[in-house]
């Protein structure tokens, strides 16, 4: 019995992606008939300029937004394991964890009416790239911060001190002790939010400018004219590449708390 | 000259006081134990001293330079932490050689230094190793290390023999001890536990609730503690309620008047203490009480033997396992000499 629930459980989660992957390999150009094994769609994909161009703006989105967003949240995971009950400890507390509940839609809507405001008032900043590595990196944050304080938090305070009692000042105590233990963590909320900026739709589409149209933008319009299997390969190579990153935060997340398997990702689960 | 001076200190955490009015000097080469259950502010005096704390009030001068306010890395002692505290993701031999990169010496004086306190805790084979392949005997080895390559003028000992197991602390005492006298530098070192404090230091400063009661030469804590209270949390000790009268001291416990004289104005309560050790089952001593033997604790080389007296009192009494120890239940008569009292306010 509990055999089958657990086959049915997987199959519920794995089989989608799974059918989705499988008509990658379709050779029909119906989506719903399979006719036979192929790879064109690869081909074709990586042919298509428009896609690759989409694919290499993202990823530069991802990178540089996982980037700020792990500097941010690791100051502020820090601060938040470190500096004890601070004035307006609660309200920063609330602020990072926010995006983790509130709805993308009404994230992204707010960003949008953000930067429209500070567009007509200040000048700046204009859409496009610019302001969906800002959306992203907000989002990221949130889960760097997570990470990174059960992980300062676990961490024993005195190894800090004994770096501070033996001559280190402050700054060496940071760049030698402090950040090489976080290092794991640090490099786990990296990954999360690379992964959560390559993936996200609804909050860049608000925050978008015409020249800025990131993969999944690309995929969600060309699926509005008809699944093609084209996005069938597009979308397995993301499910495979988004897999390896997850898998390695995991990884590194495990290693961050030893004896304890879940690791501080499962906090953010 | 002292080495470390600690002036009126005190520290508070909120509303609870850990440390009041602390005023302790400690001399080159001593070797201090700060001796007191746990809350009683050892270990905060200890991080004033490293500077992991600030005090609220008093000053602490280390070689005689003010250092009150001084930032831990600035100031010439080390500390060693319960934890070890050791750097994880460094070898055994970079997290010795971590604290010799701000004095300034060249990198052939920093190699030697770190081979040097190597050497000196037998930790040599072991420099390339990082402190999960250790076990806890050697990653305290390690801390030590770290802490001596930065030759502090004093060495801070947090709980150092908490986390060992009854072998090697055994040990460890005894190379703590040599390593001080080899050295020459002071070691002030935390414990709750009265037995390693009696072990290792030249002095102990008794503390409890956030005071020093007595700072003194262990024999001296023995023979002469200051109050009730040292006379309770120091060696072990027979201790009951008395009332000074003309007579002496009236002792309620041993239904008897104790006639030993103390200066103190008749109805004074005052605390009688007698340490095991003195008392025998000898009817013929200056002092002697009846009663009978309720509990008999064999020890080993000595037995603590639990005499009940008539009026309710329990003495303790330890001897040697020489043949001479009744057994229980049997009626006894415990007798010592008048200078063995000691009478305390």
């Amino acid at each position: 019995m509990r055999r089958i629930v657990l086959i049915a459980g997987l199959a519920f989660l794995y089989l989608p992606p799974a059918v989705v992957a499988l008509y990658s390999f379709n050779a029909s150009r119906l989506v719903t008939v399979w006719t036979g094994v192929s790879t064109q769609w690869y081909g074709e994909l990586l042919n298509d300029p428009q896609i690759m161009r989409a694919a290499g703006l993202s990823l530069a989105i991802a990178t540089a937004a996982a980037t700020l967003a792990t500097i941010l949240g690791t100051a502020a995971g820090l601060a938040l394991a470190r500096f004890g009950r601070f004035r307006g400890r609660a309200a920063l507390t609330g602020l990072i964890a926010a995006p983790l509940v509130m709805p993308e839609i009404i994230t992204g809507l707010s960003l949008l009416l953000l930067f429209v405001a500070m567009q007509q008032l200040l000048g700046f900043p204009g859409r496009g790239i610019g302001t969906i590595v800002i959306a992203h990196a907000t989002l990221g944050l949130a889960y760097v911060t997570v990470v990174v304080q059960a992980r300062a938090a676990a961490q024993d305070r005195a190894i800090e001190e004994a770096a501070a009692d033996l001559g280190a000042p402050p700054a060496r105590v940071f760049w030698a002790v402090t950040l090489p233990m976080l290092r794991p963590a640090v490099v786990a909320g990296w990954l999360l939010a690379f992964v959560l900026s390559f993936d996200d739709l609804v909050v860049a589409s608000f925050v978008a400018g015409p020249q800025s149209t990131t993969l999944p933008m690309v995929v969600f319009s060309a699926i509005r004219l008809g699944v093609s299997p084209k996005i069938n390969a597009l979308a397995t190579l993301l499910m495979l590449a988004t897999a390896v990153v997850i898998g390695i935060a995991v990884l590194l997340a495990r290693r961050t708390a030893p004896g304890n398997s879940a690791g501080p990702t499962a906090a953010i689960r | 000259m002292s080495v470390i001076a600690v002036d009126g200190v005190s520290k508070r955490f909120g509303a609870a006081v850990a440390v009041e009015n602390v005023s302790l000097d400690i001399g080159d080469g001593e070797f201090v134990a700060l001796l007191g259950p746990s809350g009683c502010g050892k270990t905060t005096l200890l991080r004033m001293i490293a500077g992991l704390e600030q005090p609220d009030q008093g000053r602490v001068r280390i070689g005689g330079v003010d250092m009150t306010t001084a930032p831990p890395y600035l100031r010439p002692v080390n500390m060693m932490f319960q934890s070890y505290a050791l750097f994880p993701h460094m070898t055994v031999a970079e997290n010795v050689a971590f604290g010799l990169k701000h004095d300034r010496i060249d990198a052939d004086a920093q190699r030697a230094r770190v081979s040097e306190a190597l050497a000196l805790l037998e930790m040599t084979a072991y420099a390339d190793r990082k402190p999960h392949q250790l076990s806890g005997g050697q990653q305290q080895r390690v801390a030590l290390a770290r802490c001596l390559a930065k030759r502090p003028k004093a060495l801070l000992l947090d709980e150092p023999l908490a986390a060992l197991d009854k072998g090697l602390r055994e040990r460890t005492q005894l190379e703590l001890m040599a390593l001080r006298r080899r050295l020459g530098i002071a070691f002030i070192v935390v414990t709750h536990d009265q037995d390693e404090a009696m072990t290792m230091a030249t002095r102990v400063a008794i503390m409890d609730k956030g005071r020093i009661l007595q700072s003194a030469s262990p024999q001296d804590l023995y023979a002469a503690p200051a109050s009730r209270a040292v006379a309770a949390f120091f060696g072990d000790v027979n201790l009951w309620d008395g009332v000074v009268t003309a007579q002496g001291v009236d002792c309620a416990a041993l239904g008897l008047t104790l006639p030993v004289p103390c200066g103190l104005p008749a109805g004074t309560n005052v605390a009688v203490v007698l340490r095991p050790e003195q008392l025998d089952f000898n009817p013929d001593d200056e002092i002697a009480v009846g009663g009978h033997v309720e509990e008999v604790i064999y020890r080993g080389a000595v037995s603590t033997v639990l005499v009940r007296t008539p009026t309710g009192g329990l003495i303790r009494i330890v001897r040697p396992n020489l043949g001479t120890v009744p057994p229980v239940g049997e009626r006894v008569t415990v007798g010592w000499r008048r200078a063995a009292v000691l009478v305390l306010p």
